[in-house]
């Protein structure tokens, strides 16, 4: 192999593709949908595709950014530094896991998820109170709101108190970089001292349960420890439910304003009735995803669109150019709040579909109900930068200063 | 002191032969750095030592971008200017 001309086609890191991904999606999607990139992964931005491979339990494995996570520990130590705490913090983390024990840690956390729904009351006595202190004539909406709300919604579920959650805030913004592409020394510098502090916590919290409350999910699963997971085990499971749902959520809180703030149309067919808010949220979460890629390893020869793909291959499933694909969405560049048939690939598919997605659909249509009852313009502001985080596989928006009027 | 292309190829073949336990004269500067033996993880830390070398920042994938020594070593030259 001797490569003289790189095919730039996979520049996922470059400003303009984290600024607005998608025409860089369709050009792989219209061109070479099965695309091995310069670093050989294989890129895939076909919606059947993309859902076959989700789908496909026993050819596909999920879990390539923990083995990676272990393999660079044990790497790196040789050369003076110490990453394990990475891969201990996302040991448990269920969408690394393959079945039988996936199955097995998701019934049982599903149990508890079940028996403790969020109170949608609370959802918007919290909502009320974040606004009560905002000037929404201009304000900053990601760490006004987006963030807040989310922290606070997820700590109740969790049972984590207010005032630890807010020191866990940071380290969670830290920890979730782990999902990132292509890291360097320095983020995986981060990741360790965010893990670290983390780990420490959750450690404490599982050998002294009394420290959280005890109606929320990390009090039951803790007495409830039916799978005898180890106290490294369920720390790094909470780590998960904390900083997995959180960044998810008001990270698509923030894109979803951002969107609305765009298509004032649309906006208008919410605030004026002509369109539930519910609906709309599957539509504004099928537009721009906050998870964009997912990674699996196939297990055995693949054939995919023509194209033959040896075992043991890293795959990169762009889950937002899915849910751009003109074959399954009409007008897939366009908001259509009623859009029917709306099966997007935003939560996944399969095995590994989201556990939260129905809190996150309850917290996006909390804010959505009372932004729309409340106001009937979204203006971004003009004065300051819309600011996005580095990095598509979640992709977020670090400020969005708006107006509401 | 400013390095030439030239003087940045030896450099890095020092660098890349350290890492692949082998002699700086069996590597060929054309040859990609999959053909080498890197991978996603020491070219990690490989880039890390490039960094603080020459001062500069990179992109997380300028060893798959520029995918040879000499490829990179016209790129990080640039960059040193």
């Amino acid at each position: 192999m001797s490569i003289s001309i790189v095919s730039k086609l996979w520049r996922p890191l470059d400003a303009d593709v984290i600024a607005n991904p998608y025409p860089f999606y369709k050009n792989l999607q219209e061109t070479n949908p099965v695309f091995q990139s310069q670093t050989g992964e294989w890129i895939i931005t076909k919606y059947n595709d993309i859902k076959s491979i989700l789908g496909d339990k026993n050819r596909f494995k999920a879990g390539n950014r923990l083995q990676w996570m272990e393999h660079a520990a044990i790497y790196a130590k040789e050369k003076g530094y110490d990453y394990f705490d990475i891969s201990k913090a996302l040991q448990s983390f269920l969408l690394f896991k393959n079945p039988p024990q996936h199955t097995e840690y998701r019934k049982w956390i599903h149990q508890h998820w079940k028996e403790h729904p969020y109170n949608e009351e609370e959802l918007s006595e919290i909502i009320h109170g974040l606004i009560k202190n905002i000037n929404p004539n201009r304000f900053e909406f990601v760490s006004t709101f987006a963030k807040p709300l989310t922290l606070l919604a997820i700590s109740k579920v969790l049972g984590i108190p207010l005032k630890d959650s807010f020191q866990l805030k940071s380290w969670s913004l830290d920890a979730i970089k782990a999902m990132d592409l292509y890291l360097k020394v320095s983020d995986l510098e981060r990741i360790k001292i965010a893990t670290s502090h983390l780990l420490q916590y959750f450690m404490k919290i599982v050998t002294q349960p009394e420290l959280v409350e005890s109606n929320g999910i990390i009090y039951q699963l803790i007495s409830d420890n039916s799978l005898d997971l180890t106290n490294e085990q369920l720390a790094s499971l909470f780590i998960f439910l904390f900083i997995a749902g959180q960044e998810t959520s008001s990270a698509f809180l923030s894109t979803m304003l951002y969107n609305l703030g765009n298509d004032q149309g649309s906006f208008n067919e919410i605030t004026s009735g002509r369109v539930s808010v519910k609906t709309s949220i599957k539509e504004l979460i099928r537009f721009d995803p906050p998870v964009q890629l997912l990674g699996r390893i196939n297990t055995k020869t693949v054939e995919l669109n023509g194209v033959t793909i040896p075992a043991k291959s890293n795959f990169t499933l762009c889950i937002a150019a899915g849910n751009r694909d003109p074959e399954i969405f009409e007008n897939p560049d366009q908001i259509d709040l009623k859009r029917s048939d709306n099966f997007s690939l935003a939560f996944g598919y399969g095995i590994h579909r989201c556990l939260g997605e129905s809190l996150a659909l309850d917290i996006a249509e909390s804010t959505l109900n009372h932004i729309s009852s409340h106001y009937r313009e979204i203006k971004i502001s003009k004065y300051s930068e819309v600011e996005w985080e580095k990095n598509i596989s979640i992709r977020r928006l670090k400020k969005l200063e708006v107006s509401l009027s | 002191m400013q390095e030439t292309v030239e003087q940045i190829i030896v450099h890095f073949k020092t660098i890349v032969a350290e890492e692949m336990k082998g002699q700086p004269s069996e590597i060929n500067e054309d040859d990609t750095f999959h053909e080498l033996g890197l991978d996603s993880i020491s070219s990690v830390f490989l880039m890390e030592e490039v960094e603080k070398e020459y001062n500069i920042t990179l992109s997380p994938l300028c060893f798959w971008d520029y995918p040879t020594i000499r490829l990179l070593a016209v790129y990080v030259q640039s960059l040193t200017q």
